[in-house]
Parts: structure tokens; sequence; C-alpha cells
């Protein structure tokens, strides 16, 4: 059986996003007679190391690339390596190669328009310190807002108790809007607030920014943004396959993202 | 480090327990594991000894900077030793390597079992953990052993059992022979058993919480943690929910009763009664043959989700047996937490916590003593794949805590 090969970033580890792109992804690969194969990676230069293993070993037909920046080490290295790969990358980059592009700005849109239409309130974006982010979607969203006066970025470490301390610190003076980073961290703050008698989302709006099953089966629905991973699985499977067969060029676009309007926002 | 384990000096498992006492500590220093074991310094000093020369234990440095007499710290080494997992199932194979530490250090996904027989599978199989292997650079020799999770055990159940669709892995000893084709030790539970140790690992949950896993493929298995272990009955059969009667004047099973969990709420009858629905099950591409169950089934799973009604009110359908079900054991074990996992919840796990949630809160005998708290497992990882690595893990290297298979 052809494999697919895909390196993840250890910080990736819970980030469900990535998790139903790589469930989707599998899912396309297996009906063309392929398997995936993914191995956790600490930093960037065993990543590099791995390509080469895997270049070195055989039985790997391509490879998958997440978070491709402008001048990529790893597009130069594979392409030494005569590996077929595509990429996921972001809307503001040029690419010479297969890729599905997610245009992050779009997602930052949605919401914009989704906290518009809601009476005026402070809102903050809790999210894992900025420097360990390395998922694609987190790092470019941070960038931008940034350049933005859409939230208030709290940066924590990436755990519960310091996502729910961020959270309460940030809704000590009034009603607010929480963002959390990870669904995690959004449905543990529901149940929170809930055990101390705070009205949500009277006092405190919870949205996620990753959807997942776990925000759909919350206490209460919790309004996520469907950033469509199981969708842009399947484009870079296709992607992927078209490149083994040749096909050095042809780009994706992803689905737009929507907003899962739930009760808590 | 809460109390003092005594182990008896003879103990041939003093070696695994001395590692355990290391791994669930951090770190720690020979002093301490003297103190936590009743074993004398000497003892222990030699137990690791030998743990370090096998790389299994490392020394991290010294503790008390500040003076006094300097103890070098121990800890465990995790990438020391490796441990697989693998989900049967047949919609894919799902292979998990985590390490010592039961961190997840890679994946592999392939083809399910389908329709093809063992013969061929086995083959398949052992071909795709050497694969592994080499992908993920890991020597064999590091390898501890394998850990399969598959439908229920040893029952000579029917056709529903392994695979839906073929009957020779019913008796076939999966086990044996994939341990002599591959040269390492496999172990081998039920997919529920391994799902409940699966999320026991992965959320910390202290091992006073008891709780029950609810695990849905093709049929159903409950997985139970009691006092931190999983509960595992005479012929480690525990948790065969699926024959549970929930409507006693319903359609005959295949193991002979009528009624039962799974001939009424498992996909195969989700997907007959779909098919019946000519509307739908055209709109929805259903096939309706045992071959492209798991296809029809996630069709249907996917529509009820985005709020398809027809699709709905058959996904409802079947939780409110599973919610029925989930309540008699709530009400026979006094649980306070249940887990939802398995491909069979992937895409409409949302509807299904919400009617067992709604039916236990109102009616569990225990309502005015404790709530119970309904979950749907992390959809990031499979549990079944991840308790089965651990499975492996705990069955080579902590063998005092081996829970044994009764025959
Ligand atoms: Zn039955």
């Amino acid at each position: 059986m052809s494999g697919i090969a895909l390196a993840i970033p250890a910080s990736g580890n819970g980030d469900h996003f990535l998790d139903s792109l790589v469930h989707a992804l599998a899912d396309l690969l297996i009906q063309n007679g392929m398997s995936l194969i993914t191995k956790v990676i600490a930093d960037g230069q065993s990543e590099e190391q791995l390509y080469r293993h895997w270049a070195r070993v055989g039985r790997i037909s391509g490879v998958v690339l997440l978070e491709v920046r402008a001048n990529d080490r790893r597009v130069k290295l594979l392409r030494s390596l005569g590996m077929p790969f595509a990429a996921v990358v972001d809307a503001t980059l040029d690419v010479d190669f297969p890729a599905v592009i997610v245009d992050l700005a779009a997602s930052i849109s949605v919401l914009r328009r989704f906290l518009a239409a809601r009476p005026h309130r402070r809102a903050f974006y809790i999210t894992r310190p900025v420097e360990r982010v390395t998922t694609l979607s987190n790092t470019a969203l941070i960038e931008a807002i940034a350049a933005d006066d859409l939230f208030d970025v709290v940066e924590t470490e990436h755990s519960v108790d310091a996502a729910l301390t961020a959270g309460s610190t940030a809704s000590a003076a009034g009603p607010v809007t929480l963002v959390f980073d990870s669904d995690v961290h959004a449905v543990a703050a529901l149940a929170a607030f809930h055990t101390r008698g705070i009205s949500v989302p009277e006092d405190v709006a919870i949205i996620s920014w990753t959807n997942s099953a776990l925000c759909q089966s919350a206490r209460r629905s919790i309004t996520a943004l469907d950033r469509r991973g199981s969708e842009i699985g399947t484009l870079i499977g296709a992607r992927i396959i078209d490149a083994i067969a040749g096909d050095q060029v042809s780009h994706d676009r992803a689905p737009e993202p929507f907003i899962i309007v739930g009760e808590t926002a | 480090m809460s109390s003092v384990r005594r182990l008896g000096p003879s103990s041939e498992n003093t070696r695994s327990a001395i590692l355990d006492m290391i791994r669930s500590s951090g770190t720690v220093s020979r002093i301490e594991l003297a103190e936590m074991s009743g074993l004398t310094a000497t003892s222990i000093t030699r137990i690791v000894k030998s743990l370090i020369e096998d790389n299994l234990v490392v020394e991290t440095g010294f503790g008390d900077p500040t003076g006094g007499k300097r103890r070098s710290i121990l800890e465990l080494n995790p990438q020391a030793r490796f441990a697989v997992g693998l989900a049967l199932d047949d919609a894919r194979l799902t292979y998990v390597v985590a390490n010592l530490g039961g961190n997840v250090v890679g994946q592999l996904v392939s083809a399910g079992l389908g329709q093809k027989t063992p013969s061929i599978e086995i083959v398949r199989i052992a071909e795709e953990l050497k694969q592994l292997f080499t992908q993920l650079d890991i020597p064999v020799s590091h390898v501890v052993g394998v850990g399969l999770a598959g439908a229920g055990l040893d029952l000579g159940a029917g056709a529903e059992r392994l695979s839906v669709t073929a009957d020779e892995w019913d008796s076939f000893a999966i086990q044996e022979a994939l341990e002599s084709r591959i040269g390492l030790p496999v172990v081998r539970d039920n997919d529920a058993a391994c799902a409940a140790l699966g999320q026991f690992w992965v959320g910390r949950i202290p091992a006073t919480q008891d709780f029950a896993t609810l695990y849905m493929s093709n049929g159903f298995g409950l997985g139970l943690m009691v006092g931190g272990g999983v509960s595992r009955g005479a012929s480690s059969n525990v948790g065969e929910i699926g024959h549970m009667v929930v409507d006693i004047n319903g359609p005959d099973c295949w193991c002979g009763s009528r009624g039962c969990l799974e001939a009424v709420a498992a996909p195969r009858a989700i997907v007959a009664k779909a098919m019946r629905n000519r509307g739908l099950s055209t709109e929805l591409d259903l096939h309706g043959g045992d071959n492209k169950l798991r296809h029809d089934y996630n069709a249907i799973a996917r529509a009820a989700a985005s709020g398809e009604p027809r699709a709905t009110a058959l996904i409802e359908q079947s939780a409110q047996f599973v919610a029925a079900a989930i309540l008699s054991v709530v009400n026979v074990l006094d649980l306070d937490r249940v887990y939802l996992a398995g491909p069979g919840f992937a895409d409409a796990g949302a509807i299904y916590v919400r009617l067992i949630r709604d039916l236990v809160s109102r009616l569990a005998r225990t309502r005015s003593v404790h709530g119970v708290a309904v979950e749907l497992s992390d959809p990031g990882l499979d549990p079944a794949a991840l308790g089965a690595a651990t499975l492996a893990l705990q069955h080579t290297l902590i063998p005092h805590k081996r829970f044994e298979r009764q025959r």
C-alpha cells in the first residue's frame, strides 16, 4: 500500500481543527487505496531530518505540509529529495506548488461580522503563547489580530487552568466576549462559569475558535467557528494524489468558514 | 508520594514495581524509592542500577541544591521503549505508537478489515507494523509489544463481531497468529475496555473516579474503569451492553434474544430503517448492503448532524434506546460519569449526548444525590488504539499491574 506522510508539530497536540483535517485526509486516502502515516515532531530541525529519513527508507509516495511560510526551507528540501508534496498555505502567500489555500482573513471577517451584529462589549482572544504556536491558523490569526482592534489578545500557558484564570480576569470588570483558541478550554470555561453562577452569554459570552463535537455536546452548545478542517483535509488529499500523478501546479481554495451559532454567544 | 507500598523482597515483579513508582513520581531519589517501597537502600541501588543499564531510567541531576547531602534524581526515559495499539475496525485500521511515558509519537491509518479474510489481513498487518517502525525510525528492539482492540472476545458470536462481513474472523486466533508473525508480544482486549483505558490515560482522570465508556462501532460495548483499572468479569466480556434488552417486543437479535440494544439501535438497524425511506436513501446515496454499512451510517449521521429532519429522527430513535440502556447501567452501578467513544459517535455524537443526558438527569435514581456527567471522549484521538497501546505497555513493563484475561 502506498503511503502519504505528514509531520505534526508537537504543539498541534489537542488541536481539533488539525484532527478533523487529518481524519478527513485519511478517509480520502483509504478510499484511494493509500494509507496515512503521521509523526509528531518537536521542531523544524527534526522535521527536516524526518523528510530526509523518509526519502532514504522509501515507500512514502508523498508528503503533506502544514503551515508553509514564505521561502519555506521545507519546500526546497522536498524538491531536492524528489518527494512529491502538497501544502496547506495561507492566502497571503504566492505559491508555485500543489496547495490548498486557506484565507485566514475570512475567518476573522466572519467573526467580526458576528460580533458587530451583537451588543458591543469588549472581546478577548485567549490563546497559548504566540511563540509556541505553530499550527497554521493560530500564528497567522494572532499576527492579524495584532494589526487590528477586534480583540485584546491574552496569552496564557496552554492549560485549562490557565485559560480559566485568564477568562475570569478578563470578565471581572463587566460583560465581555471570550474567544478561546481551544474548544476544550471553551467547554471548561462554560462549566466553570455555570458553577460560579455567572450567566452565559449575558455576563460572559463564549466563542470557540475551533468547532468540534465537544462544542456541540457541551451542557449548552457553544458558538464556534467552523474553519472547514474536514473539507480542507479532503482537498489536500486530492492535491497530493494529483501531485504524485504529476500535477505540480494545481491549487484549491478552502471553502469559506462560518459560525455555528450555539447558546453561548 | 502518598503512601508506602510494601513489596515482597522475593517478588519477581519488584523491578517493574520500582519502574512504575519512578514513572508515577515524575522525578524521585533512591532514598524516596526506598521509603515508598519499604525495600532496603541496597536493594533499591541494585534495582535502579539494572534499570539504568537497560536505559529505562536516567539520572537527571541532583536534588537539594542548597546544601546538605546531594542526592541524584531519577526519572523515566520515555524514548527508551515504545508500544503499538491497533484498533481493528471495518472502516479503518488505526495504529498508534506511544512511548514509555504514554505520549503518542506517531500513527498509521490504513484500510479497514472490510470483507477480507483473516489469513490475508494478518499478512498485511504484519507488513504495516514493519513499515510503521521503519517510517517512525523506531528499532524493533525498542518495541515492547502490540495491543489489539477489537469487538467482543471469545464468545463465538455471529458475523457482527470483528467484521460485519467476514465470518472467518470469528474463530480466528488473531493474537497468536500475529505474535508468531511479528515476534513481539501481542495482547488483546475488547474495544470498549481499551477506550476506557485510553480515556483514563489521556484525561488525567484520578484513579478514585470510576467511569464507564460506551463504545459504538458496528455494535456496542461498555468499558468500566473502577479504581483506576479496567473491570474485567469472568470471561473479559463485562459490558456486553449491546445485548441488553431495551424493547421486549422488539425484533429478533442474532444472539438468540429479541429487542437487544444492538438490534434496535446499532448502525445496521438505523441503515435498515433509512433504506425503507426511498427519498432519503436516494438523497444520501445509501447502498443498504453490509459491505457499505459504515458508508451508509456515516452519511445518515452527517445528515443528522447538519439538521436534516428525517436523518435526525432516525438517529434520535437510536439515541433514545441507547439512553434507556445507559440509564439502567447508571442505576445498577451508581456511576456519575459516562463517556461516549468510537466511530459510531464521530458525526452524530452530540445528538446521543443530548438525549442520554436528558433522560439520565430526569430519571436516574441517584439524581437527588449526584449528577451524572455524559460526555463525548476527545474527538481528536482514537481512544481504543491509544488504550491498546497502554495495555501493551502495562502488560510488558508493569506486570505486577497486569490484568490477566481469565480463560
Ligand atoms: Zn442480542
